[in-house]
């Protein structure tokens, strides 16, 4: 995909194999330059081991995430169990690998469908311009004009908690950002010669957009979804935090550390909080950390 | 600049209108039936009289003329009852707004100030020590929940050591009343602050560097100007727009920005108030407070939008 | 010196917290070392005390309605006809100069105190008490336990059904009210004991269904210790000494109630003389606080799942029609592995009588999933369908238990999905969306009273079922040991039979005053949590 991304950047009048070598060349400068960032790697090092971690370590664990066993109940990090346990008993180290996979995929899936959506919103509006373009625009103010977290609460409000819940909020209130950054782009491409050639050759309109401007503005639009990533995450966890978050079935790292805040809990069991607590701000951190690295490598502007 | 002022004006008109419906249509939709906090438990086995409640409060209209009537009763200001305790919905706005606001108030000029400046100097040291600190509490504040800062700052310096009340807004009796509603500020704000001035730190850092690295300041430096005056003069100036614009979009936060922290320290704003009312379905509250924190923000993007227009030759040019 | 350490000590774990080091090392920070001199919400130490008030934000501007919740700022605002001990065994006079019951049981007669008066200055006659009781049989968001003594008042049913304009079983002569009874009801002094008599003349023009939410609470007047001063919505009220308090006043001048987001925090931060909890990390963490003395209760407060079966209109819930998928529930769950959330304050039981009382008839269901599973398989079970429980406490020792119920039926095959509500009463009774419900209740009357056919919530998950009638009127009206057990044997039974409720474990209440700056009686008993009784409260004072 990068790959495809160095060709895009390729001027043209340059012969295939001289464009190839170019941007190869590119491509390992810009490799060389996120090496160089140490940040970077080693976010991008601990994000990939905490999501292998999270998918691969609960499976060869003795026990499950939702074993109640209140007679083992908060016990502090030991051996047999290196996270300690709850209050119920249940293995901590597996229900912050298995919560870690829900924060995780709540992060990704909503960043993935807001991202879509908002490609959709965006491209409309940068492509067809007009009467539809000022509705979009107004209607991303609308939504950004109001305070997130509000419009968050007022959404759980209407259609209730749960995880399904929880990604379609997501995704009706994320979609902004990138909308605005799609129509830009597109704005900007829209006169490019190789978009008024396809519509010279009578090429249909979402044709255009989606297999001939979409591929040329790919690069930022992964990297926005990278950088919205945390931020579900973080979300994700102060819904949990407040009561209204995923069902409280569903162990995520907001809601591991949710069951874990009285004062009781904050001084006697450090374990129970701190750990997700930690780990969530790690994934966090790395995700960040690797953001910023994938900009450096694939949008250098 | 009167024609851009009252277009903005104007628009905020169908703006607030769609808003309302989005909101009042919405909470229609959640099937929440607000007979049901009225009635006592037996008189909800007694179908006939709940529908004659129904009738009387005009539950039975079509969902238009509720819609309307609803609007109306919002512009004279009858704001209604709380469903699940039944305080009139304009009292607690009286109440908890002003709580609110000077949380976020403070947190938002104090973050701003410590955002910004953390964020140049750590532009103008770039890789040195402070950078490192700066991008790295940046990073962390974005990257910590803010509840869990909230409840680390209330396990050390109200329970461990006891220097700081834990909750509340003001406490009886207090010997002196100013110091004491400082006091309470002090946890909940730096809460606030931290997290507030996370994005700032960074967003004022890149744009400076991007700034430090044009070509101009390159010839500024070339011209053997003094170095602090190609920070002040041309760097931190001319950074200083598209600081604007981030400033201009945090307007908002002043009413979301603190619903997390206003819940750990029990703060009595209306953060914690829609907190609680959404997780009682109380709707007459979230409608109301949703729309009134909706107004506010329209009110304030628009008095910045005129002030950027002051500002900025180029929107200026625009009008 | 080695203050200075432990200060520098906690800084720098707060530093260490704040960094996200994941590796802490030991029990972080066990006692919470306060020193209430410092903290500046306890920094007037004039002749104050200072109670901390769980609220929900919405109602931070009013007092606590005390036919709802009673808790220590209306027990010391309002008073009811007799005041019970802490064991609520015997009862004094306290708006009554003293009272007197008939052979029979039927007929209590109360002799008002003379030139009794409200803290407005107006009288406080019998007219108020009559008014208070009728009032309650009216109105809405009233503890079940007022209700259901006051319906045993003759006249009471029509005085409801709107047939009567007054309760004909209340009689005002000059100081004497007399209350007739249709049956001889056992806890009716108890519940005249809680139940606050409220001021007439300030809320006879309320609607009583929405008394509970009236302006009033803002403000109230009072009859008790203390008056009240003024409320800052959102953050505390006070209260100082009731000038027209005819008793021995207390030493206390005034108190000070603090709304706080957890009574723990605000107590052990020194903020707050007085807390009370059966939350077993709440308990942990006040023990270990050497400034606070704990009074323990041992009080039957029941912790259990009800069914959600049908309402008086008819409208039946299907899920749990079946006696066999109720006995299931009961089999799946361990209850020793419950109780011992709760530590010792936690008692199991099988049915609404403790297993300690020799009326028990000795009725277990072990923790067996297997014979649950086999249960539901005999019942034909549809393990595709989800069973929605609700709960209303939302603190942390609760949810663990729900988490724990959820997944002992998830082991047995059930699909089981859990809800939070701040609405209980509304939606255990009125909405209605749920299948199992985790409640809690206390002491056994009020437990077994909400199975009567009239139970004014009950009704609508019980369908008005009269099984229990007959055998709950024996228990409320037994005066001796014999009918006692005979009625606890047959409630027993039909319980058992019916198994609309599944009961998991009883607790008992800690309280907590903070004694480094309070002066409290040696043997002071502080009875139940949220009850009235004889706290001896006049000779309680401030360091």
């Amino acid at each position: 995909m990068a790959n495809n991304m160095g060709m895009a950047a390729g001027g043209a009048g340059i012969s295939k194999e001289a464009r190839q070598t170019r941007s190869r060349e590119m491509m390992r400068r810009r490799i060389r330059k996120f090496m160089n960032n140490k940040l970077s790697v080693i976010g991008t090092v601990f994000t990939v081991l905490i999501v292998l971690c999270c998918f691969v370590l609960p499976m060869f664990s003795q026990y499950t995430y939702n074993e109640v066993d209140i007679a083992a109940g908060a016990v502090p990090p030991c051996a047999d169990h290196i996270f300690g346990t709850d209050r119920l008993g249940r293995d901590l180290f597996v229900r912050c690998m298995v919560g870690g996979r829900y924060s995780i995929y709540i992060g990704v899936i909503s960043a993935l469908t807001s991202t879509v959506l908002g490609v959709a919103l965006g491209a409309i509006a940068g492509y067809f311009g007009g009467k539809i373009d000022s509705l979009i625009i107004r209607l991303t103010e609308i939504f950004q004009s109001f305070p997130q977290m509000v419009l968050v609460m007022i959404m759980v409000a209407v259609i209730g908690r749960g995880m399904g819940n929880l990604l379609i909020i997501f995704t009706v209130t994320g979609w902004m950002q990138t909308a605005r950054l799609v129509r830009n782009e597109f704005l900007a491409v829209k006169g490019e010669t190789f978009v008024k050639a396809s519509e010279a050759f009578g090429m249909p309109k979402w044709k255009i957009m989606v297999k001939e401007i979409i591929p040329n503005i790919l690069t930022p639009i992964i990297v926005s979804a990278t950088a919205v990533i945390p931020g579900y995450i973080l979300s994700e966890a102060s819904l949990s935090f407040l009561g209204v978050g995923v069902s409280d079935s569903t162990p995520t790292w907001g809601s591991i550390m949710n069951s874990a805040t009285s004062l009781g809990a904050i001084t006697n069991y450090w374990w129970m909080w701190l750990i997700p607590a930690a780990l969530l701000t790690l994934f966090v951190l790395s995700v960040n950390f690797f953001g910023d690295g994938l900009r450096d490598l694939l949008d250098p502007r | 600049m009167l024609k851009y002022t009252i277009k903005k004006l104007l628009m905020m008109i169908p703006m607030l209108l769609i808003i309302s419906a989005l909101i009042f249509f919405g909470m229609q939709a959640t099937g929440i039936d607000p007979v049901n906090y009225l009635a006592s438990p037996d008189m909800a086995a007694n179908p006939e009289l709940m529908e004659q409640l129904r009738e009387s409060m005009g539950l039975n209209d079509p969902i238009i003329v509720q819609y309307f009537r609803w609007l109306g009763q919002m512009l004279t200001g009858n704001f209604g009852t709380s469903l699940s305790t039944g305080t009139p919905i304009a009292s607690i706005i009286a109440n908890y707004l002003p709580a609110t606001l000077i949380l976020s108030t403070i947190a938002l000029i104090l973050s701003t100030i410590l955002g910004i400046a953390l964020g140049i100097i750590s532009a103008v040291r770039q890789n040195g020590i402070i950078d490192y600190i700066g991008r790295i509490l940046a990073v962390l504040g974005q990257a910590v929940p803010q509840f869990i800062i909230g409840m680390i700052l209330l396990a050390v310096f109200s329970v461990q050591l006891g220097w700081l009340p834990s909750s509340g807004r003001y406490s009886a009796n207090a010997a002196n009343p100013t110091i004491d509603a400082i006091q309470h500020l002090i946890l909940p704000v730096i809460a606030v602050t931290i997290s507030m001035c996370a994005v700032l730190v960074r967003y004022t850092r890149n744009s400076m560097l991007d700034i430090m690295n044009s070509d101009y300041i390159r010839l500024a430096r070339s011209k053997g100007i003094p170095e602090w005056k190609v920070y002040i003069k041309h760097g931190f100036r001319n950074a200083l727009r598209p600081v604007l614009v981030i400033l201009v979009s945090r307007i908002s936060l002043l009413f979301s920005g603190s619903v997390v922290v206003e819940n750990v320290f029990a703060w009595p704003g209306v953060g914690a108030e829609l907190t609680d009312a959404v997780v009682a379905g109380d709707y007459t509250v979230v409608m109301v407070l949703a729309l009134v924190i909706a107004a506010s923000v329209l009110v304030a993007s628009f008095l910045l939008d005129i002030i950027t227009a002051l500002l900025d030759p180029r929107v200026r040019a625009n009008l | 010196m080695k203050k200075r350490m432990k200060q520098l000590c906690a800084l720098m774990l707060a530093g260490a917290m704040v960094l996200g080091a994941a590796g802490c090392g030991g029990n972080s920070s066990s006692s919470a070392e306060t020193d209430s001199g410092e903290g500046s919400a306890a920094a007037a130490a004039d002749n104050t005390m200072y109670i901390s008030v769980e609220q929900e934000s919405t109602s931070t501007d009013k007092v606590e309605f005390p036919w709802y919740n009673l808790r220590l700022p209306c027990i010391l605002m309002y008073r009811g006809l007799v005041l019970a001990n802490p064991a609520e065994t015997e009862f004094t006079g306290d708006l009554a100069e003293s009272y007197e019951m008939s052979e029979d049981g039927l007929t209590y007669t109360f002799q008002m105190k003379e030139g009794l008066k409200w803290s407005d200055g107006e009288d406080l006659t019998a007219e108020d008490v009559v008014w208070s009781i009728e009032t309650a049989l009216k109105a809405a968001q009233v503890a079940s336990t007022y209700t259901t003594c006051f319906s045993y008042i003759q006249g009471a049913q029509e005085y409801i059904d709107g047939t009567a304009d007054s309760v004909s079983g209340m009689t005002i002569d000059g100081n004497t009210l007399t209350i007739t009874l249709t049956d001889s009801y056992a806890y009716f002094l108890t519940a005249m004991g809680q139940f606050s008599i409220l001021p007439k003349h300030c809320l006879e023009d309320e609607d009583p269904l929405n008394l509970y939410q009236s302006d009033f609470w803002a403000a109230p007047v009072t009859s008790g210790y203390y008056k009240f001063d003024e409320m800052t919505a959102g953050s505390y009220y006070t209260l100082s000494i009731n000038e027209n308090y005819e008793g021995e006043k207390p030493q206390i001048e005034n108190v000070v109630c603090n709304f706080v987001s957890s009574q723990t925090t605000a107590i052990t931060s020194g903020a707050s003389d007085y807390a009370f909890t059966n939350s077993s990390s709440d308990i942990e963490v006040m023990n270990a606080d050497e400034n606070l003395t704990a009074y323990y209760n041992e009080y039957l407060f029941y912790k259990y799942l009800i069914f959600n079966m049908s309402g008086v209109d008819g409208n039946e819930n299907a899920a749990m029609q079946n006696p066999l998928v109720r006995e299931a529930v009961a089999y799946a769950i361990d209850r020793d592995a419950l109780a011992a959330l709760y530590g010792d304050v936690a008692k199991v039981i099988y049915n609404g009588v403790p297993v300690s009382d020799e009326d028990n008839d000795g009725m277990v269901y072990e923790y067996d999933p297997e014979k649950a599973k086999a249960l539901l398989d005999e019942a034909g079970w549809d393990y595709d369908y989800t069973v929605r429980i609700l709960y209303y406490n939302d603190d942390e020792t609760s949810q663990n238990i729900i988490a724990a119920i959820c997944q002992y039926l998830q082991d047995i095959g059930m699909k089981v999905e859990s809800t939070y509500t701040s609405q209980g009463t509304q939606d255990l009774f009125t909405t209605r969306n749920y299948d199992i419900g985790f409640k809690g209740t206390g002491p056994m009357d009020a437990y077994y009273s909400e199975y009567m056919s009239s139970s004014s919530t009950f009704q609508n998950i019980y369908g008005g079922d009269t099984a229990f009638d007959e055998s709950i009127s024996k228990l409320m009206s037994a005066t001796n040991d014999e009918e006692e057990t005979a009625a606890k044997t047959e409630l027993q039974q039909i319980e058992e039979e019916k198994l609309y409720k599944v009961p998991i474990m009883t607790l008992g209440y800690y309280t907590y005053l903070n004694t480094s700056r309070l002066n409290v009686p040696e043997d002071l008993d502080m009875g139940t949590p949220g009850h009235r009784c004889d706290i001896q409260f006049t000779e309680w004072s401030i360091k």
